[in-house]
């Protein structure tokens, strides 16, 4: 590990830990629900904090205001919202009048995804606090004004979850991957076998991820389980009326313990996202960090899924998982697995140790330690 | 010193920018190199050198089409408009002064403008005649929260011009132990004081202003009816531009025309050397007026000031010796009106006291030595940036874009936000 801002004089603790603020945009009740808000930053947080070296560590969300504490040496800072938040806001809409001072004391300021709104405000307040900023690109590119206007020349270091993602960024930015970002330890295959029974899709229920193909391309038989937070308006109505006479079933408030038992018993979890959906829309970022991909990874579930995004950075076709075309050849790939449980179970070994390898939430946390400690240190140059 | 201000002579709407004119002349006067940076004028302004007229500036006191005005257009008049911005951060460079000078920041998107110099670190004083830092901080009527970033976080020193005005803008924006009173002033004029007072027949009374009940214009005039009713021979001229056709239905409803007269906007020398014919100068103005620069002119030539208390002037003069007090109702000032008719009141003594007073302590050259050092103080501090300049300008443009965004871009624009020169929504000319 290299230099750090925090520790002597400055904002470090007493304990010379330096301290670094995750902002995410996403509302919640307390610990209990702050990984739903986001799993990968509360995961980090708690990563980091278990370097040789660590960081003390707050998280900052959005929520009824207050302070608590989420494990040693990491805090949860719940901000109220400038506007009360409606139940279908988007992570990532928020923004509260309690950043600067809740970033006032931190040595560095990750902001997890800066192609929001919150991720946008989050960049111009830890600015004017004169904060080293390291934004992390994890997909979310629901406001195009920072984009559009250079809000990376606000930051220090850029970090992008893939390399798809980082080719997405506007030329000139010098961005470090740093992929995966799993916690193994919760995400790991059942202690004793349990039956297989399902195909598995989970995520974001978006008209990009391409779900509503996968319910009519996959045959009859096969039973399919949908989990995801609804998306954009009348995308989860219209999966529905597809999966009427079909066996689907739709699980869309599953917090994370379900998640994993769903990940532990599927045959595979098929990740179809496609870059024109239905409509016609484009999506040129339908998938930059493949998180739920990795979790059923971690849990020995292979995954299925299009070559799309950063799927095949993630998926070695063949070995860990397998890669189509298109939607409906992953349907038929994923529904071949339903009935070849020796190709499922070879798949899935290799699955969980290629995250034991390269996906870590541990080797994510060491990756980020140099990124934040030469932001500390002033050493950060976004633009090449 | 870099002065910024968003109106300047010869675009001014009352004292505040002509006072900040004064400022101006008197520190160049005592030597100190300044820069002002100022809105685009109404008309095509020739010089001074030392005045940039480069900062946009939406008409923020147009009263005639209030339904013209937006959100989007407070958010941007109040909070950052980003072309400012890059007009300030160009004149800090070029110019790199020791302190920069704050007047009225309405309408420039001034938490931005303030924004910058904390960001940029530049040592800032903010003269305040009014309360620009409460109304930077108000959106419809609603204080945001970003008036408890601006009072926790500011460094800057402020001036203010009362202690009224102090308490005004604390009930949005505290601002702790960094300010200093101040008061408004006068130009010097050593020109002796000869004149004569009531000594029987009708008292001449005047006002100057604007024409509108926050003035106590309606008020002033019932109490000329009051006191015509009582048989008291007095007469009113306003002064001042505003709502005549109000004033004047009011006072043709009470038969006052042969006692009250609308006398127009005369030029401020010109004025004060008018008051001179005046037995009293009346003033029931809001408590919230900061400092009435008027009634300051009117005292230098010997014109009893009435004014209403409280108000930003009745702190610094006393009831009796140097003016008169009453109560901001139309029968307390009949009262005091009709003592002065009955000789019951010396106005002689009290108008020559005031006068003394006035050119003694409330001159422009007395005054001068304590702006000085305020400004000295604040620039002792140096600079101390957070960031750099390009930066900073970025994060405007950004700032900028995210409050449009947050606003709607379907509401309705403003209509004057291309810098051309001089007009407002209503298209009126400044």
């Amino acid at each position: 590990m290299t230099a750090r801002g925090g520790g002597e004089g400055g904002g470090g603790e007493p304990s010379g830990r330096p301290r670094l603020s995750i902002v995410v945009g996403a509302h919640c009740t307390g610990p209990h629900d702050v990984r739903d808000a986001g799993r990968w930053p509360v995961d980090l947080a708690e990563a980091l904090v278990r370097l040789p070296e660590p960081w003390a560590v707050e998280v900052v969300a959005f929520g009824a205001p207050g302070q608590h504490r989420l494990s040693d040496g990491v805090t949860l800072t719940l901000l109220a919202p400038a506007a009360a938040p409606v139940p279908e806001a988007r992570p990532g809409t928020l923004v509260s009048w309690e950043l600067p001072g809740a970033l006032d004391g931190a040595d560095v300021v990750v902001v997890d995804d800066p192609f929001n709104r919150s991720g946008e405000v989050a960049v111009l307040v830890a600015r004017a606090l004169g904060r080293p900023i390291v934004v992390v690109d994890g997909g979310d590119r629901s406001s195009s004004v920072g984009s559009s206007l250079g809000v990376l020349d606000l930051c220090d270091r850029v970090v992008c979850r893939s390399a798809y993602g980082a080719s997405l960024l506007p030329r000139g930015v010098a961005a470090t991957v740093v992929p995966g970002g799993v916690d193994h330890r919760r995400f790991s295959p059942p202690p004793e076998p349990v039956p297989r029974t399902h195909l598995l899709f989970a995520g974001r229920l978006d008209p990009h991820a391409g779900v509503d193909r996968l319910i009519e391309a996959l045959p009859a038989g096969v039973p399919l389980v949908v989990c995801g937070r609804p998306g954009q308006g009348g995308y989860l109505d219209r999966l529905e009326d597809l999966a009427a006479d079909r066996d689907v079933r739709f699980e869309t408030a599953a917090g994370g313990d379900r998640l994993v038992s769903l990940f532990r018993s599927a045959w595979a979890t098929v990740v179809p996202p496609v870059y024109l959906d239905r409509s016609g829309a484009p999506r040129r970022d339908p998938i930059v960090a493949c998180t739920p991909a990795l979790e059923s990874m971690a849990c020995g579930a292979p995954v299925v899924a299009t070559s799309v995004g950063a799927l095949p950075e993630v998926v070695d076709d063949g070995r860990t998982g397998l890669l189509a075309a298109t939607v409906e050849e992953a349907a038929g790939l994923a529904a071949g697995l339903a009935h070849d449980g020796a190709s499922v179970e070879r798949l899935g070994r290799a699955a969980r140790q290629e995250v034991l390898d390269r996906f870590t939430m541990d080797a994510v946390a060491l990756a980020m330690d140099d990124v934040l400690a030469s932001a500390a240190a002033g050493r950060g140059a976004v633009m090449e | 010193m870099l002065v910024v201000t968003n109106l300047y002579p010869p675009t001014v709407i009352g004292g505040y920018e002509i006072s900040c004119a004064q400022a101006v002349d008197e520190l160049r006067r005592r030597g100190h190199e300044v820069l002002v940076l100022t809105s685009v004028p109404g008309e095509v302004v020739t010089g001074p050198e030392h005045v940039r007229r480069v900062l946009r500036h939406p008409d923020t006191f147009s009263t005639e089409r209030p339904h013209a005005r937006s959100d989007l257009w407070e958010i941007e008049a109040n909070l950052i408009d980003s072309g400012n911005v890059y007009a300030l951060v160009t004149g800090l460079q070029e110019f790199r002064p020791d302190v920069c000078y704050l007047w009225n920041l309405i309408g420039l998107g001034g938490v931005g403008l303030v924004g910058v110099l904390e960001y940029l670190g530049a040592p800032w004083v903010w003269h305040l005649g009014d309360a620009v830092p409460a109304y930077l901080c108000i959106l419809n009527g609603a204080v945001l929260p970003i008036a408890q970033e601006l009072s926790r976080r500011l460094t800057g020193r402020c001036i203010a011009v009362s202690q009224g005005l102090v308490n005004e803008i604390a009930h949005v924006v505290p601002l702790g132990d960094r300010v200093r009173l101040i008061p408004n002033w006068v130009v010097d004029d050593d020109e002796p004081l000869e004149r004569t007072y009531f000594s029987g027949g009708g008292v001449r009374i005047a006002f100057a202003g604007r024409l509108t009940e926050e003035k106590g214009v309606p008020l002033l005039v019932d109490a000329v009816a009051e006191l015509h009713e009582g048989g008291y021979d007095v007469t009113l001229d306003l002064f001042g531009s505003g709502d005549r056709d109000a004033v004047l239905r009011r006072v043709s409803s009470a038969g006052l025309e042969q006692v009250v007269r609308l006398a127009g906007w005369v030029p401020q020398a010109e004025l004060r050397r008018r008051f001179r014919g005046y037995d009293l100068f009346a003033f029931p103005t809001s408590h919230r007026e900061a400092f009435g620069i008027a009634p300051l002119e009117a005292a230098a030539e010997g014109c009893v000031p009435l004014i209403s208390t409280p108000s930003g002037l009745s702190e610094w003069f006393i009831d009796g010796v140097d003016c008169l007090k009453v109560q901001r109702d139309a029968s307390s000032f009949a009262r005091v009106v009709a003592s002065v008719c009955r000789g019951e009141i010396d106005l002689a003594a009290i108008g020559q006291r005031a006068a003394a007073v006035v050119r003694r302590d409330f001159v422009l050259s007395r005054v001068a030595p304590l702006l000085e050092e305020e400004l000295q103080l604040a620039a002792a501090r140096g600079y101390q940036p957070v960031g750099d300049p390009d930066s900073v300008y970025k994060m405007a443009i950004i700032a900028e874009a995210l409050v449009r965004s947050a606003v709607g871009a379907g509401r309705e624009a403003p209509a004057d936000r291309t810098g051309v020169a001089g007009t407002g929504p209503d298209g009126r000319r400044r």
